[in-house]
Order: C-alpha cells, then structure tokens, then sequence
C-alpha cells in the first residue's frame, strides 16, 4: 500500500498546484479582457451580434409577462380616469387646431424663404419603429435590447428616439436584434445645444437619472428649464433631436433631465440617417445598400 | 479490503451545475414592470455558482466559471471580463471555505452567501472601474447585493432540490 500511495499522492498534489495555477491563470485572462475592452476587435463584435439574435427569443418570451401586467394596469388606470382625459383631449385638439393652422403658414413661408435663397435641406433619414425586449444591462450598464437589425436596416451607431425625445444609440447590430446605448450610461457622449443660450456642450451619462453636461464654457446664461438639442457636432447623431430639459445647476456642474423616461421604454424608432461626409463603416457596406422594405418603414403612426 | 463505491455521475448530472448558471443567467433578462427594478435584479449566477460550488465542486471547474461569466458579459453588454472575475471570486471563496460551509444548516448557507455576495459584488465594481478607468457610483451595485441576499432562499431551494434529484439512485 505504501509504495502505491505515494504516485497517488504527488498526482494529487499536481493536480492542486495545477487548479490553484488555472484560478490565477483565469483571474490574469479577465484582468487581460478587461484592459483590452477598449479595443473595438471584430471578432468580439461578431460574437456579441450572433449571441444577440441567439437570446433574442428568450428576452422576448420573458418580457411578456411583465409587459402584459404592465398593459393591465396601464388599461385600468387609464379606464378609470377616461371621463376627465376625454375632456382633457377634447380642449388639447382644440389648442393644436390653432397651433396647426399658424405652423402651416410657417412652413409655408418658410419654403417660400428657402426657395428664394436656394437652401437644400439634408435628408431627414427613415424611421424603423422596434419593440424594447430586455433591459439586462445591471447595475453599470445602461443598455436595452430592441427587435430591430440588419434585417430591418439598423445600422452601428444610428440614434435612437421616442416621440419625447433622444433614448440613445445604436451600439450592436444582429441580424433581428440591436442593442441600444442609453444617454444614461456612463459611456454614452452627446453632443448638444442648450436652448436659450446656444451654448455647445458634450452631455455624458452617470449612470444615473440625470446625464451631466461636459466641457461647457460659459454657465452663467443657463437657467433651469433650458431645453437641450443634439447639435450633430458629434458627426454621429443628426441636429435638433431633443434631448432633455436642465435640472440642476451647480458649481461649475449642470445636470439634464431626459424627456424620454428610461425605465418604461415600449416602442422607440431608430433613426437611419446618414451624417453629411462621412463614409459608411466598410463591414456594413452590404446592409447600407440594402433597401429598406416600405412596410418597414415608420410612417408616423403608432407602430 | 472492500473498494469504496465510485460515484459516477450521469450525463445530465455532470452538465446540470453549468446548465443552471446559464438559466440562471438567462433568468437575468427578466422583464419586471417596477420602475429601475431590472437595473439592480437579483444576480441569479452568483447564487447558482455558490450552490453547487458547494455541493458538486468537481462539477464547475474553473474554466466552466470563466467561459459562463463571459457568456454573461455578453448577454448584459458590460465589459468582458466582469461577471468572470465576480463569478471565480465566489468559487474562490467557497472553495477556500470548503470545510466551513459544506453539510451545515440552511441559515449558515445563507450567512456564507451574504459574505459570497458582497465579494462578488466588490469584484464587479471593481472590474467595472478597471475597464472604465472611472470609478462609478456604488449604490446600485449595494442595492443589487441587498436583493441578491434577499432572494437567495427561494432560489437556493430550486437548486436544492435539482441536487438532491441527482443525488437519488436509480
């Protein structure tokens, strides 16, 4: 027994050594991942694009419960207060028939100056109407899953917005599923204007409710309720999107509060827009020249 | 001299430890309609690695850990790396503790996971800061820790049973 112990034994004490040297060996490789994060690689890109369209369906399925509760009590608050809404409408049509007819003459005049001085206007962009299916970004992470990819012509780096406002953009492209940057989230950088004083600044997420404003030059002509506009300086995002209203002003800090409310996203429409010079990521070259079906398309109406 | 039996595990109970964290993972992407509930949802994985780190350890090697917390990092869009350095801290700790925590009573398993949980969570901020190279604000991550202990009894009697169903002779 004793002479066969003994190889049993130094087996043992390798087998030790090796799994204490795989633990810190494995620790050592996630340091390594979490120091190359930065690092844009294509493969990674591609894994997270297969894997998105791979948990695409379970997202979706497990979000229907939620969402159908939350349609529920949607539903009975909104029957519960019909009578008062149904006048509340009735007086808001009244105010927006009025504000119609003067924006018409606007708009009239408006051409009326644009053609007169040859301005062009840029395109516009189409709008991809997409379903909000997961929100699985934790604590750090401010991210949230649509059903909408290359498929449906969603493209890296689109901006995505509500009828409020700007929500972010797009950061993931998979073949039916995308994954949007929120404004909230620490990585995501805005470019905007601040209403009143026209003053440019870059808006960067905290992950928290309130995005804080960077690199603005001059605070003193900022007031609360200032409303703030993507400038399209960021040669991402196209001009005039609204963003937000100013919340708070501190020294030498100013903190936007966002129209669009992060923690109920239903619907929400990428934009397809291309900035005016600059080129087409080469790997996305087949789906930009895709054409986008006409059912595809967001109208205007509720999707 | 009587050999001692050889426990052989069958197929499906060799990949249950590993099949569980990824459902546990998966559980994640749960849509809950509570207003920035989904931002600080229990973390389901930490709890399943704990369990059957305690239980099967031959059956969640390292290398399974790595590649689940990858997975992970995938899934939420956080950088890759974090749910892998939170997920080997458990196992790392439970593993240290082995004689500690192993055939003890249901609330020492519970304690052992509050003391699991916090490391996993301080591994998280950590790694986040690291990638970032900004430290963030901790709350939300003390707020999920908070939850992740809270809702560990139901979960830990899921994985219980699973156990115990592999356990059974046949």
């Amino acid at each position: 027994m004793g002479t066969r112990a003994r190889p049993f034994g130094r087996i043992w004490l390798v087998r030790l050594w090796l799994q204490r040297f795989a633990f810190l060996l494995l620790v050592a490789a996630a340091f390594a991942l979490l120091g190359l994060g930065r690092v844009d690689s294509p493969w990674a890109g591609r894994l997270r694009a297969g894997l998105l369209d791979a948990i695409a369906p379970v997202a979706h399925g497990l979000s229907l419960p939620g969402r159908a509760v939350s349609d529920w009590f949607a539903s009975v608050k909104d029957t519960g207060q019909l009578q008062r809404q149904n006048a509340e409408l009735k007086a808001e049509i009244d105010r927006l028939r009025l504000r119609l007819t003067a924006l018409d003459e606007l708009a009239r005049e408006n051409r009326e100056f644009r053609n007169l001085l040859g301005v062009k206007l840029a395109d516009e962009g189409r709008h991809i109407a997409a379903r909000v299916i997961a929100d699985p970004g934790g604590p750090y992470v401010r991210t949230v899953l649509i059903r909408a990819g290359q498929r449906e012509g969603v493209r890296k780096g689109r901006a995505v917005v509500t009828a409020e406002g700007l929500v972010g953009r797009v950061t993931e492209v998979g073949e039916f599923t995308s994954r949007v940057l929120l404004i909230t989230d620490v990585n995501a950088r805005t470019a905007v204007l601040i209403g009143n004083t026209g003053e440019r600044a870059i808006m960067s997420g905290a992950n928290a409710d309130l995005p804080r404003l960077l690199h603005v030059a001059r605070t003193a002509g900022i007031v609360k309720g200032d409303r703030v506009v993507t400038s399209g300086h960021d040669g991402i995002l196209p001009p005039g999107l609204p963003v937000g209203e100013v919340a708070e002003i501190g020294v030498g800090t100013v903190r936007i509060r966002p129209f669009v409310d992060m923690q109920s996203l239903g619907y929400v429409r990428v934009i397809d827009h291309d900035m005016p010079g600059l080129l087409a990521p080469p790997s996305e070259g087949k789906t930009a020249e895709r054409p986008i079906r006409r059912r595809d398309r967001y109208d205007g109406g509720s999707p | 001299m009587i050999a001692a039996p050889v426990r052989r595990e069958r197929w499906y109970g060799q990949v249950a430890p590993i099949a569980t964290v990824i459902g546990a993972m998966l559980l994640d992407l749960l849509w809950v309609p509570v207003p920035g509930f989904n931002a600080v949802a229990p973390a389901f994985p930490v709890m399943a690695v704990y369990c059957w780190a305690i239980w099967r350890p031959q059956l969640l090697p390292y290398a399974a850990v790595f590649a689940a917390g990858l997975f992970e990092d995938l899934v939420r869009g956080t950088p890759l790396g974090t749910a892998s350095l939170a997920l080997m801290a458990v196992q790392g700790f439970v593993w240290a503790q082995q004689r500690l925590l192993s055939k003890q009573t249901f609330e020492v398993l519970w304690l052992g996971f509050a003391v699991a949980a916090l490391i996993a969570c301080a591994a998280m901020w950590c790694a986040v800061a690291f990638a970032y190279r900004t430290p963030l604000s901790p709350w939300p991550g003390v707020m999920q820790y908070v939850l992740t202990v809270a809702a560990f009894p139901p979960l830990a009697f899921l994985l219980m049973r699973i156990e115990r169903g592999l356990a059974r002779p046949t």
